[in-house]
């Protein structure tokens, strides 16, 4: 298994998930600046007063 | 008050030594105390007064480890209140099915999963604990308990998150909870073996989401997974959510020495419960602070207010501040990340580690 899990210090070259959180991250910020609602970039969250399973 | 659930930590022991347990103080000899059945009476009578209080969480430590249990159960029916039981299964006998199966305001007892074979589990939970749980769960559905099961997603066990969600199926367990490792209390010691990465939270929630559409599971992500991380919309069976500690759709803590805190996870007491006498939760000076506190990384993003950054209070322990970004999201991106994780982390007072943990290491006798 390949090591995902950061970036590597000292080097500018970042691993696939990083680049997967910062894409998604720009991705979120440009949807806001274009207008499009959080509906709409899919960030939407269910709220319950149900009890739900927990740690 | 503002919410309307609360966790009750019931006791400070337990039988098991679980590598990812969430507590600070479990087993610590300056921590044994507990609440007694009289002041637990007291507090939640308080807590039905002040508010709007629906159901109470007993958790611990283990809470089948009070001689008291059920008295207290059947104190928190007597309130009209409902009741969730979360247990490691270990000490479930069969006088406690008999009498859990007489309980209407019943509403789940929950135990977890860290694997779908004894020795991944116990790799986890300590030798033996596999056994308990399963029979545990099986005692449990056989006498019509309602059950729901915790999937606890780690590095090591990411690759049997179908074969857990199919032997909850097989116990009959609806409705799971997916909760991806987060690092507090005493998992803040085993960080760097059980942090699952991005790439393995996502394949652990396809299965999921595959398990939840065929067999009909509701499965809840009830750590936060920030919408950074996964677009949520790949997994519509899966319900997620965030941070609420604070919020009006909270579950605050109250611990063994009859304090408040956020949420379990939380280092911190917010007080004694009479600060919910003059305020309520959500206008406490500490859950202001608390909820304001937005990592860096996080402030240009539109969904911040919402997700605060995912769990602050993990935050806080490996990294000595809420207003850091969640661990989970802070391996991928921030540079300095094990240095500084390590910087907290080996404050922890005790190593549970992954080797030599054993369920025969307890000492709750």
């Amino acid at each position: 298994m390949s090591d995902e899990r950061k970036p590597t210090e000292g080097s500018d070259r970042p691993s696939d998930d990083s680049e997967a959180i910062l894409s998604r991250r720009n991705f979120l910020i440009e949807a806001a600046l274009a207008g499009v609602g959080i509906a709409g970039i899919g960030a939407s969250c269910e709220e319950t007063d149900e009890p739900q399973p927990r740690v | 008050m503002s919410f309307r659930s609360v966790a009750i930590e019931l006791t400070a022991r337990c039988n098991q030594r679980c590598s990812y347990c969430y507590n600070a103080w479990r087993n610590d000899p300056d921590v044994m105390g507990e609440l007694d059945l009289d002041a637990l009476r007291l507090l939640l009578t308080d807590l039905a007064r002040l508010g709007d209080l629906r159901h109470v969480t007993l958790t611990g430590g283990e809470p089948f480890l009070r001689p008291d249990l059920h008295e207290l159960i059947e104190l928190i029916a007597a309130l009209g209140l409902g009741v969730v039981i979360i247990t490691n299964g270990g000490r479930i006998c069969a006088a406690d099915v008999e009498r859990l199966s007489g309980y209407g305001h019943l509403l789940s007892v929950q135990l977890t999963l860290a694997g779908a074979c004894a020795a991944t589990h116990d790799l986890h939970c300590g030798a033996g604990s596999f056994e308990h749980v399963t029979r545990a769960l099986e005692a449990l559905t056989k006498a019509g308990i309602p059950t729901g099961g915790s999937f606890l997603c780690t590095a090591q066990n990411f690759q049997e998150t179908a074969a857990i969600f199919e032997k909850f199926a097989g116990y009959e367990v609806r409705q799971v909870a997916f909760n991806r490792f987060n690092p507090s209390g005493y998992s803040t010691a085993a960080l760097h073996e059980l942090m699952p990465t991005r790439s393995q939270v996502v394949e652990a929630l396809e299965a999921a989401e595959r398990s939840a559409t065929e067999r009909g599971q509701k499965v809840f992500c009830t750590m936060p997974i920030p919408p950074c991380v996964v677009d949520t919309q790949l997994y519509p069976h899966i319900k997620f959510g965030h941070c609420s500690a604070g919020a009006k759709n909270s579950e605050p803590a109250i611990g063994t020495d009859g304090r408040l805190r956020l949420c379990t996870l939380q280092r911190d007491s917010v007080g004694p419960i009479e600060v919910l006498e003059a305020q309520s939760l959500t206008e406490l000076d500490s859950t202001l602070a608390f909820r304001s506190s937005i990592p860096e990384f996080c402030l240009p993003c539109p969904l911040a207010k919402r997700c605060l950054g995912g769990c602050g209070a993990a935050a806080q322990w490996v990294l000595g501040s809420a207003r850091e970004l969640d661990p989970f999201v802070a391996q991928h991106v921030m540079l300095d990340f094990d240095a500084r994780s390590r910087q907290h982390c080996s404050s922890a007072k005790v190593s549970p580690g992954l080797e030599g943990n054993s369920a025969s290491r307890a000492d709750d006798e």
